[in-house]
């Protein structure tokens, strides 16, 4: 089960597993994101390249609208995911 | 103790994976597999299983899952039947030194096999494209 929730101060909050049966419904999910988002990570157990392009293409539409995005809370495996896909240098990850 | 291969075919959709995954932790808790490489058994597993979904878009039958523990490894096999070859293993990994607006959209799901596999082999005969994979269960291996 994957969850996205969208807190009354713009930011999010990302829950379950984010594999590419979920992708659509995410990317349909954060269309109307906008300005500097915050997507906390706690609750994320798994994500693969498919969840990756998501979180990718949002950072790519806000940074292109001069805002921004910042990934909190991530678990250890969730981090190496995106260190093996070389994103954690590109994206703000903290 | 002999080796035990669990083998189940799935219908060729991306719903399915939650079903494959079930598969996987199934075979995974019966076989005393570990947190770690179960999580990295769960993403080769997806991001094969969705290869041979969106590559082979003419395959009409199921794909055919196969894990085996063995040799300090789980051994992955996948095989999708009466499909024209392709190579996963000649997809180039995208080049993580480019800037994020020249990197390509593909590639990452098997550069994630790469990183995570410990043998990353293809083969195709008689109409059978079959990957096979090789995680190892030594700590540290995986994410």
């Amino acid at each position: 089960m994957f969850d996205i929730k969208l807190g009354t101060n713009g930011n999010l909050s990302l829950s379950g597993r984010l594999d590419a049966s979920h992708a659509d419904r995410a990317v349909q999910t954060l269309k109307h994101v906008s300005g500097e988002v915050i997507a906390d990570c706690e609750a994320l157990d798994y994500i693969s390249s498919a969840g990756i392009t998501v979180i990718l293409e949002l950072h790519k539409r806000l940074h292109a609208s001069g805002g921004g995005l910042r990934l909190v809370g991530m678990n250890p495996k969730i981090r190496t995911v995106f260190v093996y896909t070389g994103l954690d240098k590109v994206l703000n990850i903290e | 103790m002999p080796v035990r291969t669990w083998v189940r075919r799935f219908p060729r959709d991306i719903s399915m994976l939650p079903e494959i995954f079930h598969f996987a932790h199934d075979f995974a808790e019966k076989e005393g597999v570990e947190a770690g490489p179960t999580h990295a058994l769960d993403l080769v597993l997806e991001e094969l299983f969705t290869n041979f979904v969106r590559h082979n878009r003419d395959g009409r039958h199921d794909i055919e899952v196969g894990l085996e523990r063995g040799n300090g490894a789980v051994q992955l096999t996948l095989r999708d039947f009466d499909v024209a070859p392709f190579d996963p293993t000649k997809v180039p990994s995208p080049d993580l030194t480019l800037p994020l607006e020249a990197q390509s959209r593909g590639g990452r799901g098997i550069h994630l096999v790469r990183k995570l596999s410990r043998d990353f082999h293809y083969g195709h005969r008689d109409g059978v494209s079959a990957i096979m994979v090789s995680l190892s269960l030594s700590p540290g291996q995986e994410p």
